[in-house]
């Protein structure tokens, strides 16, 4: 098992710049979770630590060695691919074998330590079948196995859910989870999905344009999101961002009649803030509609446009003037569609962005859009 | 649903009513380019090949079978199949291996320019063999051929031979040459092939340790056994069919002893008169080509082609 | 078309085209149209050397000057090597040539035998052929009394030597086998190969091998094996056969002669790396090279030497011969065009722009180097008796076997027994075998 760090690692193809500086510490035993959207940078990153990938400049270190230079073989880590690249021509049993063929170990102890991973992973009974004889989710055990099987420092996941369907892909999410409990071995994930980072990382890094825009524990990144992207990114549905005018104590669109009050701790930051516009952050849970017969006067009133029943939940989509929301309500709720309705604020659980450069005004930190 | 099915199937006529062009264009004309073109020729053949006929004479005899009894006894067969043994064994083993180390290194970019490497590997099979032939007589003259000059250069002036003089390496030279007229047609099977290998296999195999020996004996080369099927077989096709540059080159010289079946065919048909016996030996070649892609297909590649 | 509007349309095309196409082909027949259309001839020939397309060309552009307008000549060629396979598919068409060029001895015969060659006789005495043509040309035109062919270029075969390392040597022209073996070993000794020899092809060692024969056991018995009389097996046969491996295992022969192709031998040759070269003397237009006159390098020729107290003899053959098909329907004309061809003009433009020897005993050879006159008097005398190589005197399948064996023996790979064998059971298979 090692620590994972990376120092001011570049990547350019040619002119090119992909990752201009990239800085992360990954601890001993952690599950850190690379996300973002497609083409920020992401899966570079994992194969510049997997090695398959050449450096630009920077420093590799893997538990305390330098392997910016080292070919895969020498960097102690296993990958489990999207795709699982498991070899077709050869069954379960020599695929998990395979590294520890190439390195030579002796036949009863690779034969003890597949049998062993395998029946962990429940793939046991497949071992001499070939992949294309698996369901999908058998093989993405038997990729997992043969990264686990090696017992490497890192483990280097890209996607590894995403070929999965949805309700296999819940039960694998835990399992993981569930053996990075076991073996606690350093693990690197990336996915574009967000739900994915907050279920299973110790820490999630949000990358955006090669930059990371915040890394931190998942609930932090959830509740104290460092700008504009991050909070749009993580959570879903994703925050709701008006943008209104700073008046005193409040936040408002006359044109439109809206008026929003702010919390004690958010105007001490509006007091400092000098620009005349404001972006307001709201999640969805932080709106619910006030009861018809008893509607606070000055409430934000929005008409609401979709409601989307799910059962325990409804979301309901709303709008006013250039203003749109989704707000997540009981599954009770029987707003009709048409409808204007009065909306409860959470006070506590608003969030205001710097306009221009996306960061949030609470946390002080540098927005997506500032480069 | 599986009415329609079966009604289509048994009423061709009625297929061919509604589907007038493609009955003509994908069914009637391409049987008939087969019958004309390969069917007859083949049938005509066999026919031959029980007769004596010098090519001339308005009459064929009827001889039975006495062209194959000849054929049997025949020392210039045996070495001329020796030969194409030979020429395969050479084939597979220098051009195939060649063009796949190459489509390899060239997929995995170990090599500098692989597009202009590329052209010039695959160039000399867009080359007639005649003029493969002509330019390999000047590399390999004894008297101011290039390559002996180069070996001798290099001091290794102890590999000079007769190249096409010495009856025991006459036929490997010709082998030899024909391969490196040969070496980019593999080469661009295998390269399209490894292209479609998933590289993720590539990646997973470098990530346990493989180091390129093992990604292509152990990775590569078993996902590419539909195309290296193929490959064999264009090869065997082509060392069976072996007989322009020996035409040019040799004409069966030193004493006969760089035959092969094909020229055999072309020696006996048109040079000794006896189209009976060429017609004789062309049987013999299909029926080989026949055998020893059923063979192949049945064991070393057998589900090649299974999806 | 100059009237019509500048509008092309599609029906105008079409007319305009048709009017084009009939013009073309009314003036291939020439201005005077009211007369009958000219007799067509078609001459299928092969051009074995770039200077004999260019001295064909000549030939019939010549003749369609004169007499296109009655008898319109048409050439078609193919190279040396696909004229052997073409010519059996030519003759047998629908359609085939009138004249077309023909080998001697074995391949003639085979022609003859299948009907596809007239009879010339009655021409021969029509034209004088058997006066104004080299008597021993003719006397191979000849089978069982009637002349098939017309021999267009004669060859005969000789010791080419470099006259300039014979001086430094200081060796003199030999006139027995001996003086020339012990010239051979004064250049061996002095570092020149003794013979050239470009075997790599197989077809250049019978040369020597026929000339062996005839001159050390006489004519009789090399033309008793031509002639189906001797078998191969015969120890004569092996005896000479045994004396060309004696050859190559001294080093007489140039180094790598089975890897050496006969025009690269060229380069040795004129790099003065070997003394003699037995060859045929077509092999002049190589020695010409690209030079108006012979030779690149001081050649001289003397004929191939006494082996016994038998009198020796050159080899003298037809190199080009015609024939006129048996199915042409103008014979008379197709006889005419070869009457040209063998006309003392022809020879002497033959002579400028191809090679030696044009058949025409009366050819004008003033104006070639003295060398190749005296080659050209000497044919001229040898009178009407001579003999062919083994590749032109038997069959193809005989000849080839024959070749095959004579270069294993001089590869050292088998014996001469072996070889001569090989040659006889071939040769049964094709004649059957010889009553003794």
């Amino acid at each position: 098992m090692a620590s994972v760090s990376l120092i001011n690692i570049e990547k350019r193809y040619g002119a090119q710049v992909v990752i201009p500086k990239l800085n992360v510490e990954i601890a001993d035993g952690s599950f850190v979770v690379l996300v973002g959207p497609s083409g920020c940078g992401k899966t570079t990153t994992l194969n510049m630590i997997a090695g398959l990938e050449p450096i630009t400049a920077g420093q590799l270190l893997i538990g305390a060695r330098d392997v910016t230079d080292l070919p895969p073989k020498n960097r102690d880590i296993a990958m489990v691919f999207q795709s699982y690249a498991l070899f077709p021509h050869m069954n379960v049993f020599d695929n998990i074998a395979f590294g520890m063929k190439i390195r030579r170990l002796s036949r009863s102890e690779i034969d003890t330590r597949v049998r062993n991973v395998a029946s962990r992973l429940r793939i046991d009974a497949f071992l001499d079948r070939r992949p294309k004889a698996l369901s999908g989710g058998q093989r993405q055990r038997v990729a997992l196995a043969r990264a686990m099987v090696r017992r490497p420092g890192v483990f280097l996941m890209d996607e590894p859910l995403s070929n999965l369907d949805a309700k296999l892909r819940i039960e694998a999410r835990s399992f993981l989870t569930k053996m990075h409990h076991e073996v606690r071995t350093t693990t690197v994930y990336v996915t574009h999905d967000q739900s994915e980072a907050m279920t299973m990382g110790d820490t999630i890094v949000v990358m955006k344009d090669g930059l990371i825009q915040q890394a931190a524990a998942p609930l932090e990144v959830y509740n104290e999101p460092a700008n504009m992207f991050v909070a749009g990114f993580i959570g879903s549905p994703a925050m709701n961002f008006l943008e209104l005018s700073k008046a005193d104590t409040k936040l408002v669109d006359r044109e439109h009649e809206l008026e929003f009050p702010v919390s004690d701790r958010l105007r001490a930051v509006l007091d400092k803030y000098r620009k005349a516009k404001v972006v307001l952050g709201l999640r969805p849970d932080a709106l619910r509609p006030a009861p018809r017969n008893a509607e606070p006067a000055g409430a934000p009133r929005f008409s609401v446009d979709v409601a989307q029943h799910l059962g325990h939940e409804t979301l309901l989509d709303a709008s006013r003037g250039p203003h749109r929301l989704v707000a997540r309500v009981s599954g009770t709720d029987d707003s009709k569609i048409g409808e204007t309705r009065a909306f409860l604020l959470d006070l506590d659980n608003m969030h205001l962005f710097d306009p221009d450069s996306g960061a949030n005004l609470a946390s002080g930190g540098t927005g997506p859009n500032a480069r | 649903m599986m009415s329609r099915i079966d009604d289509e199937r048994y009423s061709f006529l009625a297929f061919a009513r509604n589907h007038v062009f493609v009955t003509l264009f994908g069914i009637v004309a391409p049987v008939l380019l087969f019958a004309c073109f390969i069917g007859y020729p083949i049938v005509y053949t066999i026919y031959l090949s029980f007769f004596e006929w010098n090519g001339m004479a308005p009459t064929k005899t009827f001889v039975g079978l006495a062209n194959y009894s000849y054929m049997f006894g025949d020392k210039y067969f045996y070495i001329s199949l020796e030969n194409n043994l030979k020429w395969l064994v050479v084939s597979l083993a220098f051009p195939v291996v060649l063009g796949f180390l190459i489509a390899y290194a060239m997929r995995v970019r170990a090599v500098y320019f692989p597009t202009l490497l590329r052209t010039a590997i695959f160039f000399p099979v867009t080359m007639s063999l005649v003029a493969v032939g002509l330019m390999f007589l000047l590399i390999l003259n004894p008297i101011f051929g290039a390559f002996d000059t180069v070996l001798r250069a290099l001091g290794l002036g102890f590999l000079v031979s007769e190249w096409f003089g010495d009856y025991r390496i006459a036929i490997y030279t010709l082998a030899f040459v024909g391969g490196w007229a040969f070496t980019g047609l593999p080469m661009i099977f295998y390269f399209a092939g490894i292209g479609d290998v998933p590289k993720e296999t590539f990646d997973a195999a470098r990530i346990e340790g493989a180091g390129h020996l093992r990604m292509m004996l152990r990775v590569a080369l078993p996902q590419l056994r539909s195309v290296t099927a193929v490959v064999v077989m264009l090869t065997l096709f082509e060392s069976l069919k072996a007989f322009d540059l020996i035409a040019v080159m040799t004409k069966g010289a030193p004493f006969g002893r760089t035959n092969v079946l094909g020229y055999l065919v072309y020696l006996e048909s048109f040079w000794n008169s006896r189209f009976g016996y060429g017609a004789t030996v062309s049987v013999a070649i299909l029926v080989l080509s026949i055998a020893i892609a059923t063979l192949m297909l049945g064991t070393v590649f057998r589900g090649a082609f299974d999806v | 078309m100059g009237r019509s509007s500048n509008k092309l349309t599609r029906r105008k095309f079409l007319r305009t085209t048709a009017a084009i196409g009939g013009g073309a082909a009314a003036s291939a027949f020439g201005l005077n149209s009211a007369r009958a259309a000219p007799i067509e001839l078609r001459y299928f020939y092969r051009a074995a050397w770039p200077t004999s397309e260019t001295y064909a060309n000549w030939l019939i552009d010549e003749w369609n000057k004169k007499n296109g307008d009655r008898v319109h000549v048409t050439g078609s060629s193919v190279d040396g090597e696909t004229y052997k396979t073409k010519q059996t598919i030519e003759l047998s068409s629908s359609s085939p040539p009138d004249i077309f060029y023909s080998w001697e001895g074995g391949r003639a015969a085979e022609i003859i035998k299948a009907g596809f060659s007239a009879d010339l006789t009655p021409y021969y005495q029509k034209f004088g052929w058997d006066k104004s043509l080299n008597p021993a040309s003719v006397t191979l035109a000849t089978f069982d009394g009637k002349k098939y062919f017309v021999p267009t270029e004669i060859g005969a075969s000789v010791v080419w030597y470099r006259k300039d390392l014979h001086d430094k040597l200081g060796l003199s022209v030999p006139t027995t086998w001996d003086e020339m073996m012990a010239n051979a070993q004064k250049a061996k000794a002095a570092g020149i190969a003794p013979f050239m020899l470009s075997n790599q092809k197989k077809w250049p060692a019978q040369f020597m091998w026929s000339a062996m024969m005839v001159n050390k056991y006489g004519l009789d018995a090399y033309q008793g094996l031509i002639d189906n009389k001797i078998p191969w097996t015969d120890p004569r046969a092996v005896d000479i056969t045994a004396m060309m491996q004696k050859l190559a295992e001294d080093g007489m022969f140039i180094p790598d002669f089975n890897s050496i192709d006969f025009a690269p031998a060229q380069v040795p040759w004129t790099q003065g790396k070997a003394l003699y070269w037995y060859m045929g003397s077509f092999i002049l237009g190589s020695f010409r090279g690209d030079q108006k006159e012979c030779c690149q390098v001081p050649t001289d020729w003397f004929a191939f030497p006494a082996m016994s107290d038998k009198k020796p003899i050159m080899s003298i053959y037809d190199e080009d011969t015609v024939m006129i098909h048996a199915a042409s329907k103008n014979k008379d004309e197709a006889a005419e065009f070869v009457d040209w061809m063998v006309s003392p003009a022809a020879s002497a433009k033959k002579l400028e722009i191809d090679k030696p020897y044009a058949s025409n005993a009366s050819t004008d050879l003033s104006h070639l180097p003295e060398m190749e006159q005296r080659l050209g008097k000497a044919m001229a005398d040898a009178g009407s008796y001579t003999f062919m190589h083994v590749d032109h005197g038997t069959p193809p399948a005989i000849s080839d076997r024959f070749l095959d064996g004579l270069q294993g023996v001089l590869a050292g790979a088998i014996s001469p027994q072996e070889a001569m064998a090989a040659t006889e059971t071939e040769a049964e298979r094709v004649r059957g075998k010889i009553k003794t």
